[in-house]
């Protein structure tokens, strides 16, 4: 029997079966790491958007600084930076937190200015009808503004949820065998790239359209 | 209709004051205030005085600072100088910056009701009139729920506990407003213009519940409207405002009928029309 090696260009079921373990456990380490990035970035971009309402002038210019900063350069730098730079002065991570925080602080400055929008779009008068009902402004906070910021940009955090996810992919650049590092390795391997990244591209796309008929459905539910 | 000749207590914490058996100390006080937005003086060194279960109309065209006289009172606004009191106690005053933690129970005797409701849209009727009980005065869930079916029956919507702001009319949700309002047992209540975004056909369904509130309650009330039969019919006492001062006040059959000032009568053939 002939090696089906590099010069074998059917197309071949048998090595997608045969890729299809290493690319699972590369799909769960992107689920991972894009869940753990968006909560990150959630609670970051948050912070950072109530925060940026404050009167304090200097703690509003440090995150317009740091969140035009952000915003202005690639990723892929920004996680180069956290794992070859950021040892040398701090503390030593591992791959895959190292891409967490580089994807969570990454998004908090996008997600910090939705939620600005978010809030600012809120009615004045929910403020003052909260005043006139003696709230408490951290109560006014979580019980009336926010949830309705939140529900107003829920599109547009599903946009970024998304784009997270398919943006986890740069992880691979930094070792973590994500599912597209786990695609390229085993394709590095066998030469076998078209079946391997028909396949990834496949899951890919399942997974992005699930997540996108999740948030719909999240819109939805939570439409009043 | 008693107005409170103030015995203003020297010294002594705002609480005193309000336990004191002598509390003739009318509901509310304007000292000399005045509010200026930038350059626009909207409030004129105004001093005003507001009796326990008083109730006051306050008139006059737009701009004459009958709003800012309410949203000063619920401490939306701060005063530019003078004083504001609440029973005795500084709720407000311009220049001086005041403690939270003694202007909160000043505040907590008064209650607002908007032109525009205010509503919180993502909860329900019930829900909008349990809010403050349950997260400001710590109510038991159970309590505030009787609490709150009790307001909306009263206000005539006992059916509609289920309903969110968004699936009631303007009338149903402005009377939403005002049971959520009368939840905290304010004993000042602040009326701000809440007929004027409604259907005409709705107005008086909002208007009968605040004549019944006036009828069975002792809160001070404080009105604002363009409605001059709702202003006369309600009031012990109208005040008649323009640019930031009051020109006239007095008993409404006095005022409607025979008011002194010239442009009160001009004010009142004007809206007439």
């Amino acid at each position: 029997m002939e090696d089906k090696g590099a010069n074998d260009m059917t197309f071949s079921l048998q090595t997608m079966l045969d890729v299809l373990p290493a690319l699972l456990r590369g799909t769960v380490v992107t689920l991972q790491a894009t869940a753990a990035g968006f909560l990150l970035a959630l609670a970051l971009g948050l912070v950072l958007a109530i925060a940026r309402r404050g009167s304090n002038r200097a703690i509003v210019m440090v995150i317009d600084l740091f969140v035009t900063v952000i915003r202005s350069t690639p990723l892929l730098i920004q996680l180069y930076l956290l794992f070859y730079v950021l040892p040398l002065y701090g503390p030593s991570l591992s791959p895959l937190v190292t891409g967490v925080l580089g994807l969570g602080v990454h998004y908090s400055s996008y997600l910090s200015e939705v939620f600005r929008a978010g809030i600012d779009a809120v009615p004045k008068g929910q403020w003052e009808a909260s005043v006139a009902l003696q709230m408490p402004r951290a109560k006014t906070w979580y019980r009336i503004i926010l949830p309705q910021a939140f529900r107003i940009v829920l599109p547009q955090i599903g946009n970024y949820m998304i784009s997270m996810y398919k943006h986890a992919s740069l992880l691979a650049t930094i070792t973590v065998v994500e599912l597209l590092g786990a695609a390229l390795n085993y394709a590095g391997e066998t030469f076998r790239y078209l079946e391997v990244l028909t396949i990834v591209g496949v899951i890919y796309f399942i997974i992005g359209y699930i997540f996108s008929r999740l948030i719909k459905y999240i819109e939805l539910k939570l439409a009043y | 209709m008693v107005m409170g000749i103030a015995v203003i207590p020297k010294g002594g914490h705002v609480l005193d004051k309000l336990e004191s058996p002598a509390s003739e100390l009318p509901a509310v006080e304007f000292v000399e205030v005045s509010k200026s937005f930038g350059a626009l003086r909207v409030i004129d060194n105004l001093s005003l005085r507001i009796g326990r279960s008083e109730r006051v109309s306050l008139i006059g065209p737009s701009g004459s600072g009958k709003t800012t006289i309410l949203r000063l009172l619920m401490t939306l606004e701060k005063p530019s100088e003078g004083t504001i009191k609440v029973f005795g106690g500084a709720l407000s005053a311009g220049g001086r910056g005041l403690r939270e933690s003694d202007v909160a129970p000043l505040r907590a005797k008064i209650g607002m009701v908007f032109q525009q409701f205010n509503l919180f849209p993502h909860m329900t009727a019930l829900a909008n009139v349990m809010e403050a009980p349950v997260q400001v005065l710590r109510m038991p869930k159970p309590d505030a729920k009787a609490l709150a079916e009790s307001l909306l029956e009263r206000v005539g919507l006992k059916e509609k506990g289920a309903s969110y702001p968004s699936e009631l009319s303007g009338g149903q949700q402005q009377r939403v407003a005002i049971a959520r309002a009368l939840a905290m047992k304010p004993q000042i209540m602040l009326f701000d213009e809440i007929t004027s975004a409604l259907d005409p056909e709705v107005i008086g369904e909002v208007l009968d519940v605040v004549h019944s509130l006036a009828h069975e309650t002792k809160m001070a009330m404080l009105v604002v409207t363009h409605e001059m039969g709702f202003a006369r019919d309600i009031a012990d006492r109208v005040i008649f405002m323009e640019k930031g001062r009051i020109v006239e006040e007095g008993k409404p059959a006095k005022l409607f009928a025979s008011p002194d000032n010239v442009r009160t009568k001009a004010f009142l053939n004007a809206v007439k029309r």
